[in-house]
């Protein structure tokens, strides 16, 4: 048996790395998050920046680089933002963080992110926002009405204080101890309680107010700040007695927003085109007001006490003294995009001469820019594209033909009679590539060149970055985008549930092109309960003469959007608006143009399509079937399509049974792309079973709740049969499904077992073939399917499935698995595979290539495909074909990005790397000379003994 | 006895399912048949159509509207399961209907219903004519719900079991006998001994 194991092992766990490798087909991309609360740490050698993020990340940026300098990521929260985002708040060597709506609150070390200690609050989400603030040694949450207080030392809990029904709640740390507010919007109620350190009650008072906006209250000194449509409010917490009341003044312009300035007493308020810094404790006099619009307005005190003013309206910045009236900046550009997302939030870094921002965009994109206040200039320092931890939908795109390569495609396609033309063309295109070949070549040189002149000054480690950083260049910006031989190369285009979409170069992860559509912007939800901005190809690269096009939809106020674009270059094609889109989708066929026209369905069935179909197209066209699944009463109807009339007609129809007590798990159908290479399997008996690879199957998971158990069922979207349903009971989430050729694998957690198991359903149509050159889903099958099932244990938890995907579906297909602790896990389909035989006959043992079942999936470190970079919170994993049969391209995408190439089937289409190309040309040289030499030496001998 | 009695009946209980048949999208619509569906012994089910309607009138319907949508449905108490021809393909098909139903665990439920015209009987023909010979009739095919195999690990144990049992008593007993175990060993010495002896006698001659 063990001799079994370790054959199976070395004939599938031939695809692990060698050290070398490392970085060279891969890269990772390490983010924090879309950032919701920064500090600035000063603190030590390097300056950071201390941030919390919507994704439940607490995390440290160097201000230098904007290199992640330790990061901690709690609890995923899916791709839902949480009820409350995560807050935190720090003294010099420890921060106390809030995350999990207040069920969790951490504290960290400042300077290296070390886990100081925890203590869970509850095992809900706490009703209101949760506060926190720290003292030198104590560190004071505000959570399910509670407050709290630990031990900075070992979060160790001090004491606890029971507060009144509030939905804001706010505290304030003074020299006897903490002043805690709160309130109920609907009573109209401030609460106020001074507690000492101690945890005794000293004060406990409850006011009156007439209307005051909850959720926009702010703190400045000992003033709470609020405001009513043009009315602000203050109310000093920390004076007892007749002064604790709350003091109004009017405004003249309706007020948005009110933040605090860390300087106390003063509060920044913005109107729509305004912003004024007011000074509470005199009466709220206007102290200063910023002379033009602003986006986002931040305040920075210095070390003398002057107090600075900085705004950033577009991609301008501003700077004023807010004590002499002094202006620093007016309207400096610090970057030369001009279609930036608004600003949500400025941070001030300060300086003397040099000053440092970090501007957060409604895009989660966040740019540290430093500005010299003597030449007047800015320049953006460094960017992290946040946005990225929030995709909504991914696909990986051919890059276009390079001018050499379409010149070659013209050269053929043009058809001319006269020979001495194409003569002349095939001479120029010659002549071009050699020229190409020249400059490409005197490219390499130079930079060789470059490089050995940084190598002789500096030290080892300026050598080292020069290579890295010349490296990433001649990745990035070096070469053109077009398709190198094996289109390895891809663009990988994004959407960003944050409102933006991105290509990136797969080589490295750079961005190639971003656009920003709206932090407005909502996504559709899929009936599986997840959030998506589709992405739809509608014409790839392969045509030389048109232009690549997607299409992007998503909603904005309810209404949806269709956005066309070159993916190349990112530029907008065409824009449309679609009222009440129940479905979007694509056409299964082309137009004369190659472009498969983008299909919307509303409300009443009556269907639009973009752009208009030809008369001359919609006579060709082929009949199309949809079908829906109404997620009210789980009926699934199928239509065809009339493109006359652009109505569907009802064809069949049928419930989903249990309905009501189910959740669906997925809905998976096939991409029309993929492929089937073998039609059937061979048996240990030499005969062949054949496989069922209907391009129209659909398979849904559903999981019943009440009794729990997995409904699996398969049906043809043309016809509406089920062609096969199975149930497995005492399976609860989580629940992964994916759905290939003509097979079906599925991951669920067994009640029964307390365990995850993956399973795999493959059909077959018997040993006689029904289908032998099209799948015609009209067709009755002759007899009922032939299906064989197995499942296995899978030692790890899963948090996210795909399967691999090759160009011609030869190579072995391979699920990958994403495992919560960090890794993407490959588990081949001859380890996944229902004929796995429980013992192996003679038969099958000369026949060879038989793995014996085993009901366990052995899980090898080394198999890991990211090796050590693990990735965190996988939100999807896409694969996609490449001009390779052997290779699959892999993105993973979450709050991390990892990009590989998989061959389940190892590289047999590729020399290795260590390939020793000197060593056979030697070889082949040597024996080309031997041989001319010895027919040399033969011919002499011949003559030699014919003179004898 | 009474139990076995009751046993047996309610497991041979029998499910009908009406079928109706419909060619203006529902606005009227006609009784077809009924399909029989009886769950064997061994969990298997079978069904049979048995039609109500003259061969006759269905042919005439389908002939006037070839360009319609041939629909059937069956109701249940809760939910409606239909599906659709080309009434052309039907008449083609001599009225002949494949069924297709597909019932859920309790074998109650009926989770799908297709009908195909089935191709065995097709002529080929595509005037959407009634054809000679035709009469109503349907093949029904019926799949139930299967139940998902857990990790088979009692087998495994089994085979492992087997296999330390065969370690600790070295082979499984073999019941040849000793030269048709040894054979292998015992020729080559043999002929090794009828050579050498050969050259014995070869070299004793010569002297």
């Amino acid at each position: 048996m063990k001799i079994h194991l370790l054959l199976a092992g070395l004939a599938i766990g031939a695809s692990a790395l060698y050290e070398d490798q490392v970085g060279k087909f891969d890269w990772r991309q390490q983010y924090v998050g879309c950032p919701t609360q920064v500090q600035i740490d000063r603190r030590g050698k390097l300056d950071r920046y201390i941030v919390s993020t919507a994704e439940n990340v607490v995390a440290s940026l160097s201000m230098n680089t904007g290199d992640i300098v330790w990061r901690k990521v709690q609890e995923d929260v899916g791709n839902k933002e949480p009820k409350h985002p995560l807050v935190f708040s720090g003294q010099k060597n420890v921060i106390c963080s809030v995350s999990e709506s207040g069920k969790m609150v951490r504290l960290w070390a400042k300077r290296d992110g070390g886990f100081v200690g925890q203590q869970l609050l509850g095992t809900v989400e706490s009703s209101h926002a949760p506060f926190v603030t720290t003292t030198a040694d104590t560190c004071l949450v505000l959570s399910h009405n509670r407050a709290i207080a630990l031990s900075l030392k070992d979060a160790s809990k001090l004491w606890e204080v029971e507060l009144r029904k509030s939905d804001w709640v706010a505290a304030r740390a003074f020299d006897g101890g903490f002043a805690i507010v709160g309130g109920l919007k609907e009573n109209n109620e401030v609460h106020v309680k001074w507690v000492d350190t101690k945890g005794m009650q000293t004060l406990n008072k409850i006011l009156d107010v007439n209307a005051f906006n909850p959720q926009k209250v702010a703190f400045t000194g000992s003033h709470l700040v609020g405001f009513w449509d043009s009315t602000v409010y203050a109310l000093n917490i920390l004076s007892d007695g007749p002064d604790m009341k709350i003091e109004a003044k009017g405004v003249a312009e309706t007020v948005f927003e009110t933040f605090a300035l860390t300087s106390e007493n003063f509060v920044a308020i913005r109107t729509k085109s305004r912003v004024h810094v007011l000074d509470v404790i005199k009466g709220f006099s206007k102290v200063f007001s910023l002379p033009s619009e602003a986006e986002a307005v931040s305040e920075y005190v210095n070390k003398e006490g002057k107090r600075f003013l900085a705004s950033v309206h577009g991609n301008r910045l501003s700077l004023y003294q807010v004590d002499g009236d002094k202006e620093l900046l007016k309207d400096v550009v610090f970057d030369s995009e001009l279609k930036r997302a608004p600003a949500k939030q400025l941070i001030i870094g300060g300086g003397d001469k040099e000053w440092e921002f970090l501007v957060i965009g409604a895009d989660c994109r966040t740019d540290h820019v430093v500005a010299d206040i003597t030449v007047k200039k800015a320049a953006l320092e460094w960017t992290r594209e946040e946005g990225l931890t929030r995709i909504g939908s991914v696909e990986l795109l051919d890059l276009p033909l390079s001018e050499s390569q379409a010149a070659i495609e013209t050269e053929f396609a043009v058809d001319e009679k006269n020979i001495l033309a194409s003569f002349a063309h095939r001479i120029f295109s010659q002549l071009d590539q050699f020229k190409k070949l020249i400059a490409r070549s005197a490219d390499t040189a130079l930079e060789l060149a470059l490089n050995m002149k940084q190598m002789k000054s500096g030290s080892f480690s300026d050598l080292l970055n020069s290579v890295r950083q010349s490296a990433r260049k001649s990745h990035s910006g070096g070469q053109p985008l077009e398709r190198d031989v094996f289109n390895l190369r891809k663009l990988i285009v994004a959407t960003s549930l944050g409102g933006s979409i991105y290509a990136l170069d797969n080589q490295d992860g750079t961005v190639v092109w971003r656009r920003y559509i709206g932090a407005d912007i909502q996504g559709f939800e899929t009936i599986e309960g997840k959030t998506k901005i589709p992405i739809l190809v509608q014409r790839t690269t392969a045509f030389y003469n048109f232009d690549a096009q997607i299409v992007v939809a998503y909603k904005r106020n309810g209404i949806g959007h269709l956005l066309f674009l070159n993916p190349v270059n990112g530029k907008e094609v065409d824009h449309q608006t679609v009222d009440n889109a129940r479905r979007i989708d694509l056409l299964p066929f082309v137009d004369g143009d190659h472009l498969h026209h983008v299909i919307t369905v509303d409300r009443t069935n009556q269907v639009s399509i973009y752009p208009k179909l030809s008369a001359d197209a919609i006579e060709k066209a082929p009949p199309v079937h949809l079908f829906d699944v109404n997620s009210v009463n789980g009926k699934v109807t199928g239509y065809r399509l009339d493109l006359t009339t652009n109505r569907l007609t009802e064809t069949w129809a049928h419930q989903l049974p249990h309905w009501e007590d189910s959740t669906v798990v997925a809905i998976a159908g096939k991409p029309a792309s993929e492929r089937t290479h073998s039609q059937g399997r061979v048996l240990a008996d030499r005969s062949v079973l054949y496989k069922y690879v209907n391009p129209n199957l659909i398979a849904v998971g559903l999981l019943a709740k009440s009794a729990p158990q997995l409904n699996i069922h398969l049906f043809d979207s043309v016809t509406g049969q089920i062609v096969h349903s199975a149930r497995l009971p005492k399976v609860t989430a989580p629940v992964y499904m994916v759905h290939c050729e003509n097979w079906v694998a599925y991951a669920y957690w067994t009640e029964k077992g307390r365990r995850t198991e993956i399973g795999i359903l493959e059909l077959f149509e018997g040993d006689e073939q029904q289908h032998v050159e099209t799948f015609d889903s009209e067709e009755p099958l002759k007899r009922p399917l032939h299906v064989e099932q197995a499942s296995f244990i899978f030692s790890q938890g899963i948090s996210s499935m795909a399967v691999t995907e090759t160009e011609q579906g030869a190579s072995n297909r391979a699920i990958l698995v994403s495992l919560p602790f960090g890794n993407i896990f490959e588990v081949n389909r001859r380890i996944l595979d229902p004929l796995r035989p429980m013992e192996l006959t003679p038969e099958m043992r000369e026949e060879g290539g038989f793995i014996p079942y085993m009901p366990e999936i052995p899980i090898a470190t080394e198999e890991m495909l990211n090796y050590n970079q693990t990735v965190h919170h996988v939100n999807g994993i896409k694969t996609a074909p490449s001009g390779l049969e052997s290779t699959s391209l892999v993105f993973v995408y979450g709050l991390d990005l990892f990009y590989t190439r998989a061959t389940p089937s190892g590289n047999f289409d590729v020399l290795k790397d260590d390939f020793d190309h000197i060593l056979i040309c030697i070889v082949l040289a040597a024996l080309f000379i031997g041989s001319y030499v010895c027919r040399k030496l033969a011919r002499n001998k011949a003559l030699q003994q014919q003179w004898a | 006895m009474i139990f076995l009695l009751a046993l047996l009946c309610v497991a041979a209980a029998d499910l009908t399912l009406p079928i109706e048949y419909s060619l203006d999208d529902w606005q009227t619509s006609a009784t077809l048949g009924n399909i029989v569906v009886r769950e064997a012994y061994n969990g298997n089910f079978t069904g049979t159509f048995k039609p109500s309607l003259e061969s006759n009138v269905l042919g005439n319907a389908l002939q006037n509207a070839p360009k319609s949508i041939y629909r059937i449905r069956t109701q249940q108490p809760e939910v409606t399961a239909s599906s659709s021809a080309k009434p052309c393909a039907l008449l083609d098909a001599k009225l002949v209907h494949s069924f297709w139903v597909s019932l859920d665990q309790s074998g109650k439920f009926v989770q799908s219903l297709t009908v195909f015209p089935d191709t065995a009987f097709a002529t080929g023909d595509t005037s959407c004519k009634l054809q000679p010979k035709s009469s109503l009739a349907g093949i029904v095919q019926i799949v139930g719900t299967e139940q998902l195999k857990s990790p088979d690990t009692q087998s495994f144990i089994e085979k492992m079991e087997k296999e330390r049992r065969a370690r600790q008593h070295g082979a499984e007993t073999d019941n040849r006998s000793f030269l048709a175990k040894y054979w292998m060993y015992i020729v080559p010495v043999v002929i090794f001994m009828a050579i050498s002896s050969m050259g014995q006698q070869q070299e004793g001659g010569a002297q």
